[in-house]
């Protein structure tokens, strides 16, 4: 999505009658497209879903960290459990985690409101937009009537344009986060924890951004 | 916040951080933030201020001091910039990432709190950083090595055992071989090396039992080098490796080991290296920039191990020739002496107790022949002493009390007047005199005059209970602060802001106390050690107390010593200005315990003179 589009977009949505928090979302400023890296926060998100199409999955734990200042706060970690509104199914032998667990969880309209607030005036940065992007904007839409309005930053679609740039892009090229490390000489974590592959992917993002001469936001975004 | 078991898991395997339990952990890892550097990036700058923790997640990281020189290696799992962090000084390294890099940055604030939380923790650190201030290695130290053989410098022959020992019983060969790093042999090789440092991190840090076999512990497969091979590569190989200890090998076989303390013997920066240039000096200016490379030298003696006692008496002996060699550069300006003369060194000089921070206080003591006209004379030799030693770093007396001053540039029979007035009038200024004039001793020219006046002072002062007690009660100007930091008498403005003067506080009420009892025993001493013993074999005081004193003075003078090491480390001035944060929970107990001895000293001081 352009820039300038979204902000088009967002000031367009921000004049109707909106429930919170997400009426402060659109009416937050977005960091300057030309803004430097290190002058933009990031919430670096990572979702688990019953299921790994976007369009019926469901969300069942959540986690985020911030990028700010060009260093992941360890401060601003946040995970938590959400309660979906089917069962489980097949991905709890993936998570591990069960019906009994997930029990214990928020409401996924309480999530997302939280995510929404953690949001407000950032750049969601995630590891495959094409997965928990379209969740959030499918949940937005059921809560909110609208898609998230945020900027995105995506890890793999970044890799992906780069390989591809340096056709260095082959068929067996892996643009999976722990192999997208292992190429930056970062250390291995253990999978299946989304505050952990939140945390990776903002690791990843810092290497990514110091691989380059001088990055702006812009350079960033899809 | 949640908890971020990755972070933790990884804190938790951290040497120092495994002595913390969950919940330090937990506070530890979410007080964390990440940056990545790219090779060659600048993490931390020398001079720079630093306001936590580096802790390398992956990659290396490299630190050189100032000129440039590669101080240490460090890898994943390593720590850097706590020195500055805990000495609250700005970083003394520049730290240089060797391959990309992921540092893990801990809240200062948030270190700080563990270490309060945890004495396991704080002492860990407090040994690194002792660790790794003694790292500094001073770039003329190893230039009398160059063209030696490595194993030239071995002292004995191997200290080693077998492969099926256990911890303990390498331990207990250790300590039976005074050895600080033991080899562990397969017969003829090295097959690893355990240190006390390893002990410390692997074993007792762990809780491993000393049943295990040493095996279990020991670094496999250490660093060797050949004894073929340069001393200075030797030198180079320990830097770089970061290691204390090298086992020399020649074609398999154990020669033996050396250690940095062999270099440090070796070195060309040696004392005695120091007190022979001086003696050659021509010039005051001369002596000067000699005197230069003390700081240095100090440093050197601290990290060899010197305990206040030694570190005292090499000072001053160094202070003893810089005044013997600017009083012969005067002598040789002004012409021999009209007539017999002592300079007398006073005060911490004149008991062999200086520091590395210390003024002067010196007299002259001139022969009952002079005549008026002499004075002129020694009015010259005093100023070239006083300016050179001022020029050297021994800074004027505050109070005046030096050779140029007149007053202080006397016959002996005005020097017998003065500390029989002292003693039969004692008021005030003439206690404080009186403080400084005990601890006399003579210098340079004729003994006997010192003696001579020695010898009166000692008869006045024994049999006057009055003077004595005046100088009792004097005592108690200073006292040791007794309740905990918090109700420590700390400076409370000015450059000093906050801080303890531990030598107002803690060493002189000591040094007083020892004065005191010495001449009430009538002996008049120099080093406050033996005045203490000599009190207590005159039964002044007893044997205990002594003993008591005595250690509580080693421990005092331990801590100035540490922190002007830092200071020197650091480039600054020293001084006796001790800032609470300096000092672990352990060691402000045992200062506590050191304090109150003092106390208890005193007040038996008050009664032994019914002031009480």
């Amino acid at each position: 999505m352009n820039y300038s589009w979204l902000n088009t977009r967002r000031w367009f949505l921000g004049r109707r009658k909106v429930a919170s928090p997400f009426d402060a979302l659109l009416n937050a400023e977005l960091p300057a497209s030309a803004a430097s890296f290190d002058a933009v926060e990031f919430v670096s998100l990572d979702i688990e879903t019953t299921g790994l199409d976007a369009a019926t999955a469901d969300m069942l734990s959540v986690g985020w960290v911030l990028v700010r200042e060009g260093r992941v706060d360890l401060r601003t970690a946040e995970t938590f459990i959400v309660r979906p509104s089917g069962g489980v199914g097949d991905s709890a032998s993936v998570h591990g985690l069960t019906d009994t667990v997930v029990g214990t969880g928020l409401d996924w309209g309480i999530a997302l409101d939280r995510i929404v607030r953690v949001l407000t005036g950032r750049v969601l940065l995630v590891h495959h937009a094409g997965l928990d992007k379209v969740l959030l904007d499918r949940m937005c839409l059921q809560r909110f009537g609208y898609r998230l309005p945020v900027p995105v930053v995506d890890t793999l679609a970044l890799e992906h344009r780069r390989l591809k740039r340096h056709h260095h892009l082959e068929n067996n090229s892996s643009l999976r986060l722990a192999d997208l490390r292992d190429e930056y000489g970062l250390p291995r974590y253990s999978a299946h924890d989304c505050l952990v592959d939140a945390i990776a992917t903002a690791e990843l993002l810092l290497a990514i951004v110091a691989k380059r001469r001088s990055t702006t936001l812009d350079d960033l975004l899809g | 916040m949640k908890e971020i078991p990755e972070i933790a898991q990884f804190l938790r395997e951290l040497p120092g951080f495994d002595i913390l339990d969950d919940a330090q952990i937990a506070n530890c890892a979410k007080n964390i933030d990440i940056a990545y550097y790219r090779q060659g990036d600048d993490i931390l700058t020398a001079g720079s201020e630093n306001r936590c923790l580096h802790i390398i997640r992956s990659g290396a990281v490299e630190l050189r001091d100032d000129a440039g020189q590669m101080m240490a290696r460090l890898a994943e799992r390593d720590c850097f910039g706590f020195p500055s962090l805990m000495r609250q000084t700005p970083a003394r390294n520049h730290s240089i990432a060797m391959e990309d890099t992921l540092v893990y940055h801990l809240d200062g604030t948030a270190f700080a709190r563990a270490r309060h939380a945890s004495v396991g923790f704080d002492t860990w650190f407090i040994r690194a950083l002792s660790d790794r201030l003694t790292m500094h290695p001073p770039p003329p130290t190893f230039r009398g090595v160059s063209g030696q053989q490595v194993r030239s410098l071995i002292t004995r022959p191997p200290v080693s055992i077998g492969m099926n020992a256990s911890i303990r019983e390498t331990a207990q060969k250790m300590v039976e071989e005074r050895v600080s790093a033991m080899l562990i042999s397969d017969g003829t090789a090295v097959a690893g090396i355990i240190t006390d440092r390893d002990i410390r991190e692997r074993i007792v840090a762990t809780g491993i039992d000393g049943s295990h076999p040493v095996t279990e512990v020991m670094t496999v497969s250490p660093v060797t080098l050949d004894g073929d091979a340069n001393a200075y590569e030797a030198a180079i190989v320990m830097m770089q490796s970061n290691i204390h200890h090298l086992p020399v090998t020649s074609g398999g076989k154990i020669l033996g080991m050396v250690s940095r303390s062999d270099f440090m013997r070796l070195e060309t920066e040696h004392p005695l290296y120091l007190v022979s240039d001086i003696g050659k000096q021509k010039t005051a200016a001369g002596v000067v920039e000699v005197c230069r490379r003390m700081p240095a030298l100090i440093i050197g003696q601290i990290e060899a191990d010197a305990n206040g006692e030694l570190l005292g008496k090499f000072i001053t002996m160094i202070t003893d020739t810089v005044t013997r060699q600017l009083l012969r550069i005067a002598e040789a300006e002004f012409g021999p002496p009209p007539c017999d003369y002592a300079w007398v060194a006073l005060g911490s000089q004149g008991r062999f107790e200086q520091s590395a921070k210390s003024d002067q206080d010196n007299a002259l003591v001139l022969s009952n022949d002079a005549k008026e006209t002499d004075d002129e004379y020694f009015a010259s030799i005093a100023k070239v002493v006083n300016d050179g030693l001022d020029a050297c770093g021994y800074v004027y007396c505050p109070g005046d009390v030096m050779a140029s001053n007149p007053k202080w540039r006397r016959p002996l029979r005005d020097w017998k007047q003065y500390f029989h007035k002292w003693i039969t009038v004692p008021e005030e200024k003439a206690l404080m005199h009186a403080n400084i004039f005990f601890d006399l001793r003579c210098i340079a020219g004729s003994s006997e005059l010192v003696d001579a006046l020695k010898k009166s002072v000692q008869k006045d002062a024994r049999k006057n209970e009055i003077f004595l007690a005046l100088m009792a009660k004097n005592a108690m100007t200073y006292q040791p602060p007794l309740g905990f930091f918090r109700q420590f008498v700390l400076d409370k403005s000015g450059e000093h802001k906050n801080t303890l003067d531990i030598k107002m506080h803690g060493i002189m009420p000591i040094v007083e106390i020892a004065r005191i009892r010495s001449l009430a025993a009538g002996e008049l001493r120099i080093c406050t050690r033996n005045r203490l013993l000599a009190a207590a074999k005159a039964k002044e005081i007893t044997e205990t107390d002594a003993a008591n004193l005595i250690d509580a003075l080693d421990f005092i003078e331990k801590l100035r010593i540490e922190h002007q090491s830092r200071q020197l480390q650091a480039g600054k001035q020293p001084d006796n200005h001790l800032a609470p944060e300096e000092l672990s929970p352990l060691v402000r107990q045992n200062l506590k315990s050191a304090f109150s001895q003092v106390r208890v000293s005193q007040s038996a001081l008050l009664n032994r003179f019914h002031l009480a």
